[in-house]
């Protein structure tokens, strides 16, 4: 087990590596001079200042090498538009992105848990097509035109919610609705599908042939067996997942990472980009890696494969 | 079972399945929309009529879905829209499926080996950068439109398709008939496409329709954030741009074209779905 994980983390740690190598090189292709975009009206010799003091006009290479080195000591840079240190600016706008998150998954679970052993245990019946039905719909439903179509029942229509800007935490709600819809659906069919799965499985008659009780059954034997699946779809949802906030914060003008991103990509603040990019690269190859490791932990016969645990 | 009876026993699997023949129906009245949305559109979708500028649906006869903004026919839009989303989806899986097959196969006949090691270390990279990150800085990099949109979505896509195919070759590497057709004179390229080649149809046909699905909402999600297709070419996505506006004053507006959206990935979800069952017994049940 030691030994997957320390492969694991130095697979995670290359990964990582190379996407900031790529992301810094192609950020510099992009076209448009951020000098330029900062301070339009600026005559020729101003914009060369500018881009000397933000380092634009050294070789690429050497870029990246002051690039890498500050990183390494927790320098990612300033951002130019928001006159603020990167870390700064992602001090303000992680914790946002953050909790949406987290909210959004655990309450997807527990949404998805309840809706898939309904349907899972009445398998075929008039509740498990009604279920499997909206999961379906929901499934297709693109993100965006859910998070709009709350903005007209609940803010517009209704007034409950605000559909703009951070307010507090009741701003949370909408982007957290749009967010859970769809992934709720997801993971109710990989629950459903799992627990039927397990409920035909030879274990379960003999452990209901030996007089175990419906409920030690279900959370000891269904639910455990699927919790894999659940950690893989997880995993699989998990980029789909960033591109839902980016795109969810986009429509309610939520200042998360997200949005923020947007913006500082039409702005062309590298140096925020960049930063992000590395922050949204190193919780994705993590979140990965703990998935992983956590279906060799939950399943006995991959940690077999794996020289035990 | 010969040709004939083959075809049939198909037949009469979709005639089974409800819900795939639904799936059909909607998938093929989309292409044929799309195809041909300008002999079938009864307007030109970019001509404005001062005139008649957000006329509710299905008040005006002339203008059965109602009219934008600057007075543009929804109905022909929408169908022009659809020809996009057709388009980039469709061939944003076949590019993706064939670069991710090729790369999966080569690894996984390679594998264990340097080449393997550098493939699956290609696809880690490509799978580090979420997809939204990936496409906002190629968008930016290259200008949006059809083919860069396409490409950006394909380049998002075919790790997994890598991944799929590489795991269904090796198994099959060690079995009898691959080890018969090796000793017969078999050669790599024809035991490649032969026989392993053919082999991996059931692991991916069902992910061609999820995957469809996936980049047609993907592509009108960029669409949506002015990183895709851009006025004035149309695309389901930039019409709910547009629509964004007049979220509060005309709220259906934003909801015709999201419901088409709806209705087509759900035609292609119908479909994978049941593929899904039909290739893995586990499923069937």
């Amino acid at each position: 087990m030691l030994g997957t994980i320390i492969k694991r983390l130095l697979q995670g740690i290359f990964v990582t590596v190379c996407v900031i190598f790529i992301s810094f090189v192609i950020l510099r292709m992009i076209p448009g001079d951020p000098a330029k975009v900062m301070a339009p009206n600026a005559t020729e010799e101003q914009l060369q200042i500018i881009r000397d003091n933000m380092g634009l006009s050294k070789p690429i290479l050497v870029q990246f090498k002051m690039y890498a080195q500050n990183l390494f000591h927790g320098d990612m840079g300033e951002s130019y538009f928001k006159g603020d240190t990167v870390l700064n600016v992602m001090k303000q706008t992680v914790p946002l992105s953050v909790i949406l998150l987290v909210t959004a998954v655990v309450i997807s679970l527990f949404l998805a848990i309840l809706l898939g052993t309904i349907a899972g245990m009445n398998g075929n019946t008039w509740i498990d097509r009604l279920i499997s039905s909206i999961a379906v719909l929901f499934q297709s439903m693109p993100n965006y035109w859910v998070a709009s179509m709350l903005i007209i029942l609940l803010s517009v229509q209704a007034g409950l919610f605000p559909s703009m800007d951070y307010t507090g935490p009741i701003s949370c709600v909408l982007p957290t609705i749009a967010l859970v819809l769809p992934l709720t659906a997801v993971l109710t069919k990989v629950i459903r599908s799992s627990l039927i799965d397990s409920y035909s499985q030879e274990f379960v008659k003999v452990a209901y042939a030996r007089g175990v009780s419906k409920v030690a059954i279900y959370f000891k034997y269904a639910l455990r067996n699927s919790l894999t699946p659940i950690l893989i779809s997880l995993g699989s949802q998990l980029g789909f997942l960033v591109g839902s906030i980016v795109v969810v914060e986009y429509v309610f003008s939520f200042p998360g990472v997200g949005y923020t991103v947007l913006n500082a990509i039409l702005r062309r603040d590298y140096n925020l980009v960049q930063g992000i990019i590395i922050l949204f690269s190193v919780f994705f190859i993590v979140v990965n890696i703990i998935i992983d490791l956590g279906t060799i932990r939950l399943d006995p016969r991959l940690r077999k494969a794996e020289g035990g645990l | 079972m010969n040709k004939e009876k083959k075809h049939r026993s198909i037949l009469k699997w979709i005639g089974n399945n409800k819900l795939f023949s639904l799936g059909l129906f909607i998938m093929l009245a989309c292409l044929i929309i799309g195809i041909f949305s300008p002999i079938l559109a009864p307007y030109d979708p970019a001509q404005p009529n001062p005139g008649a500028r957000l006329t509710k649906p299905f008040t005006d006869p002339a203008h059965i879905l109602g009219t934008d903004a600057i007075g543009r026919d929804i109905l022909s839009r929408l169908m022009y829209g659809m020809r996009t989303s057709v388009i980039i989806g469709f061939c944003s899986v076949l590019l993706a499926a064939l670069i991710g097959v090729v790369v999966g196969i080569i690894s996984g006949f390679c594998s264990p080996g340097p080449i393997d090691a550098v493939l699956m270390r290609i696809t880690d990279v490509q799978m580090g950068f979420p997809f939204i990150v990936l496409a906002m800085i190629a968008l930016t990099l290259f200008s949006p439109n059809e083919v860069s949109v396409t490409v950006v979505l394909s380049l998002a896509l075919w790790p997994a398709y890598a991944r799929t195919a590489r795991s269904s070759v090796l198994p099959q590497k060690s079995t009898d008939y691959i080890a018969a057709a090796r000793l017969m004179g078999a050669s790599k390229w024809r035991i490649a496409t032969k026989y392993i080649g053919k082999n991996l149809l059931p692991a991916m046909l069902p992910l061609f329709p999820l995957d469809i699905a996936g980049m047609i909402i993907n592509e009108s999600l960029l669409s949506y954030m002015s990183l895709g297709i851009n006025p004035p070419k149309i695309s389901l996505g930039n019409m709910m741009s547009d629509a964004r506006g007049y979220i509060a004053s005309d709220s259906w507006y934003i909801m015709i074209p999201g419901i088409v959206l709806i209705i087509m990935v759900l035609g292609l979800n119908f479909i994978g779905d049941n593929l899904q069952v039909h290739f893995d017994p586990k499923l069937r049940k």
